[in-house]
């Protein structure tokens, strides 16, 4: 067990390791020059020349890359262009934007799509299961940027619910003070969260609840569950502690793989909501190609990736006993 | 009794009056805060930026020498008269007495040089370093400063409002800083001081109570960052923010239809003109070919139909709000009179690339595709490329743009030979006409920024636009108009330069 974890700690260092590789090449070969994108219109090839070289632009690309690795290790990814601050401050301050969302819409997905699926599973081929499957195949389908908007135009042009955009004091801000008594604070971020959570969740959740209904009904089909039936238990019983149990373990593993596309998710969304997180930065660096910026967002965010994988693995070994006795790998 | 019964009456007539007095004041007093919809954020709060995000705010902020007013004309700022001395080798300026920074330091003399030094400085990565570079100064006294070219010759004519962007820093309290504390902390002389910056969210200002033309009625300013058009607009209508610009043509019926909001127009120093290249083929030398190109494509339609009405056909590089426009007819549309140019042009069906850029310009993908499928309607053989702004950029720097193209160019300084100079003159890094430019301009343009008698500098700039006109290398030239959503109650005007500033004229 302990074995595995630290394999696994060691192999996802490398996979940084070609992420880093990856991220810098990928930017620098792309066309585009930072110092022509803070320079105005006008600039002289002289006024390029003197900023490049400010910048460090003017060393040889292998050079730029291990002055960067080295900084990078210990966790110094320079400043940023345009910004002019730390990159790796500029990240954290917008991360728990992000996480906020993408925890949000995570939550929602799940709670939506787990008892539909495993409804849409129980009742197959009733009127259930279709208009299940109808309503999933139309979170699937929707675009993200689309939805949002029609949700601001209802629930907050329309009806007036919620805010349109921003994300107020943030729920993590709102929690806190909810410790202090004040639930006005906390109440106000859960609005702000809403609408960006649902835009977000919708194509997950439609997509959770196809693999639920399809893991369910191949649990169910299993000898276990007729054994289990046959011996008297009730078929609630049955469905949450046997048949779910299991077919929760590749819904877990599903889950996990999609955090990470949650959070991509999120930058449509974000730029949507003028939710302030990590999506909105990362497209300002790249329309600016602020390197560092770019740098340290991709590569902190593959990092966070890497972490919640790992944390995937523990859930993972958490809910099948087997994997417990045996070990993985 | 009947006069107890009119005393009653007035008494009430008095209520509803006070009633509807009072409701009236709700709606249509300027509020104290006020709230603008912002696309992007800024990336920094630092002086003489190049960046509409960043000028938006720091415009009012910091301060010039020299204003334009929301007419594009320069008037006094920190600078209260500037004369051209010494044979027109220096600029002096006097400055404004009593104006205090927001930090209640002084300003004076030593302000000026110690910001033209700093601006000049490549480490500082100021975007405007250019306009100052190749100038020095003479302190004459606390308040009189002299501004001259380091080799000696005659100094700029347009120098003053061509510094419009090198905003004035507090030498006292820069030198004590580092450049990433003043690019999110800025202290200026304008009239709102920064009071917060929420990372991706806002960027709060207040009135700054010792403002040097008396504190802004307006208490605070914030600058909302909302990305998403669609969703500024709604914000706009829900009443979450007070202020938006760049509002797109088929959102202007419904906010018109507000009876809270309205919407305000104005035309731009920016010229957005097709450039053909005329340093290569197939244009170089062949004026039936760009003749052709120019009777081909229909900048009324653009203009109308692209853009919705919000940008006006023009026959000059120049917008009409510069100093110097001449107003020119556009070519006239005509795909056959075209067909005949392309047939005496000699063209023999070879394949010519158009180049779009990709949302740096408003709808430059839309217009793109108009002007490549009338090039294709009278016979031409295009090809359409487009590219995002920073691709773009490195191309344009290496001068591999493409041989149409369509460029912005905005005349910030007001005056009509900027725009010339940048995209005309045979010494401008971004001329696309060859070694000598289009024949004759370059001698008109040089005259203009050396001359300083304004009917000299007229006449140049006019001729300069004739000779281009004639010479057939801008084929399509419009000015976008600004358009701005605001609530009724705001009082507020826009400006030439797009930029957003709440100056404290426009809450009186």
């Amino acid at each position: 067990m302990i074995n595995f974890f630290i394999r696994r700690i060691f192999y996802s260092l490398i996979t940084l390791l070609f992420l880093s590789v990856i991220v810098f090449s990928l930017i620098h070969l792309a066309p585009g020059d930072p110092a022509r994108m803070i320079l105005p219109q006008e600039a002289t090839e002289e006024d390029v020349f003197q900023m490049r070289k400010v910048l460090g632009l003017d060393k040889p690309i292998v050079i730029q890359y291990f002055n960067w690795l080295g900084k990078a290790i210990q966790l110094d990814f320079g400043e940023s262009i345009q910004g002019k601050r730390s990159a790796a401050r500029l990240f954290l301050v917008r991360l728990p934007a992000t996480l906020e969302l993408t925890l949000g819409a995570l939550i929602l997905s799940v709670a939506f799509a787990v008892p539909l699926g495993v409804i849409a599973a129980i009742r197959r081929g009733t009127y259930w299961d279709f208009i299940i499957s109808f309503i999933s195949l139309f979170g699937l389908s929707t675009p993200r940027f689309w939805l949002g908007i029609i949700l601001i135009l209802i629930f907050s042009l329309g009806l007036g619910w919620f805010p349109s955009f921003g994300r107020g004091s943030g729920l993590f801000y709102g929690i806190l003070q909810l410790f202090k008594g004040d639930f006005g604070t906390f109440y106000e971020a859960l609005r702000n969260l809403t609408l960006p959570s649902i835009a977000l969740a919708t194509f997950f959740a439609a997509s959770f609840v196809k693999h639920t209904r399809a893991n369910v009904l191949e649990e169910i089909s299993k000898l276990y569950v007729r054994t289990a039936r046959q011996k008297g238990i009730g078929e609630y019983r049955v469905i949450v502690f046997h048949v779910l149990r299991n077919a929760l373990i590749p819904i877990v593993t599903v889950i996990g793989l999609n955090v990470g596309l949650l959070m991509g998710g999120a930058v449509v969304t974000e730029i949507v909501f003028a939710w302030p997180g990590v999506g909105q930065l990362l497209i300002n660096a790249l329309f600016a190609r602020d390197y560092p910026l770019i740098q340290a967002t991709l590569f902190m965010g593959g990092a966070l990736i890497t972490v919640i994988f790992i944390l995937m693995d523990i859930i993972y070994v958490a809910l099948d006993p087997r994997i417990r006795v045996k070990g993985i790998g | 009794m009947k006069g107890q019964n009119i005393r009653k009456l007035l008494l009430l007539l008095l209520c509803a009056a006070s009633v509807i007095s009072i409701s009236s004041i709700e709606v249509f007093s300027q509020p104290k805060t006020l709230i603008v919809g912002s696309g992007m954020e800024p990336l920094d709060l630092l002086p003489a930026s190049s960046s509409i995000a960043t000028m938006d705010r720091t415009y009012n902020i910091y301060e010039p020498l020299v204003w334009l007013n929301a007419d594009a004309k320069p008037v006094p700022c920190l600078a209260t008269s500037w004369e051209a001395i010494d044979g027109n080798r220096k600029w002096r300026f006097h400055l404004r007495k009593g104006v205090l920074f927001h930090n209640g330091e002084k300003f004076t003399a030593e302000d000026v040089a110690f910001t033209i030094d700093f601006t000049k400085k490549p480490e500082n990565k100021l975007s405007r370093r250019g306009r100052v570079a190749g100038y020095t100064y003479k302190i004459i006294d606390d308040y009189t400063i002299d501004v001259f070219r380091e080799d000696g010759k005659p100094v700029d004519p347009i120098l003053p409002s061509f510094w419009l962007p090198i905003q004035m820093l507090s030498k006292s309290t820069v030198t004590k800083t580092t450049l990433p504390k003043l690019a999110r902390e800025p202290i200026g002389t304008g009239p709102f001081q920064f009071v917060e910056w929420k990372d991706g969210e806002q960027i709060t200002l207040k009135a700054y109570d010792r403002y040097w033309r008396g504190r802004p009625k307006i208490d605070r300013v914030i600058f909302k960052s909302i990305p998403e058009m669609a969703t500024r607009v709604v914000a706009l209508k829900a009443g979450n923010v007070d202020l938006i610009s760049e509002v797109p043509p088929e959102e202007i019926k419904s906010l018109e239809a507000d009876p809270k909001l309205k919407i305000l127009k104005k035309p731009s120093l920016a010229n957005l003109h097709l450039t053909l290249r005329t340093d290569i083929p197939p244009f170089k030398d062949n004026i039936n070919f760009r003749k052709a190109v120019a009777h081909a494509v229909n900048v009324e339609e653009v203009c109308k139909n692209i853009l919705g009405g919000n940008a006006t056909p023009v026959g000059s590089i120049v917008p009409p709000l510069a100093f110097g426009y001449k107003d020119i007819k556009p070519y006239k549309y005509d795909p056959n009179l075209a067909k005949e140019y392309l047939q005496k042009s000699g063209y023999k069906g070879e394949e010519i690339n158009i180049q779009s850029t990709v949302g740096r310009y408003y709808k430059d993908i839309e217009i793109n595709t108009a002007i490549d499928m009338w090039l294709k309607a009278i016979g031409m053989k295009t090809n359409l490329k487009m590219y995002d702004s920073p691709t773009w950029m490195s191309l344009f720097d290496t001068k591999k743009i493409d041989p149409i193209c369509l460029i912005l160019w905005t005349a910030r300084s007001g005056d009509g030979v900027e725009n010339l100079f940048n995209a005309v003159h045979s010494s401008s890094a971004s001329c696309f006409h060859g070694p000598k430019g289009v024949p004759g301009v370059d001698e008109l343009v040089d005259l203009a920024r050396t001359n300083f008698d304004p009917k000299v500098r007229k006449e140049a700039i006019e001729k300069a636009q004739i000779l281009l006109y004639d010479y057939v290398a801008f084929p399509m030239t419009y000015v976008p108009i600004t358009v701005y959503g605001v609530r009724k109650n705001i009082k507020w005007s826009p400006r030439a330069d797009a930029t957003i500033c709440i100056a404290p004229e426009d809450d009186k």
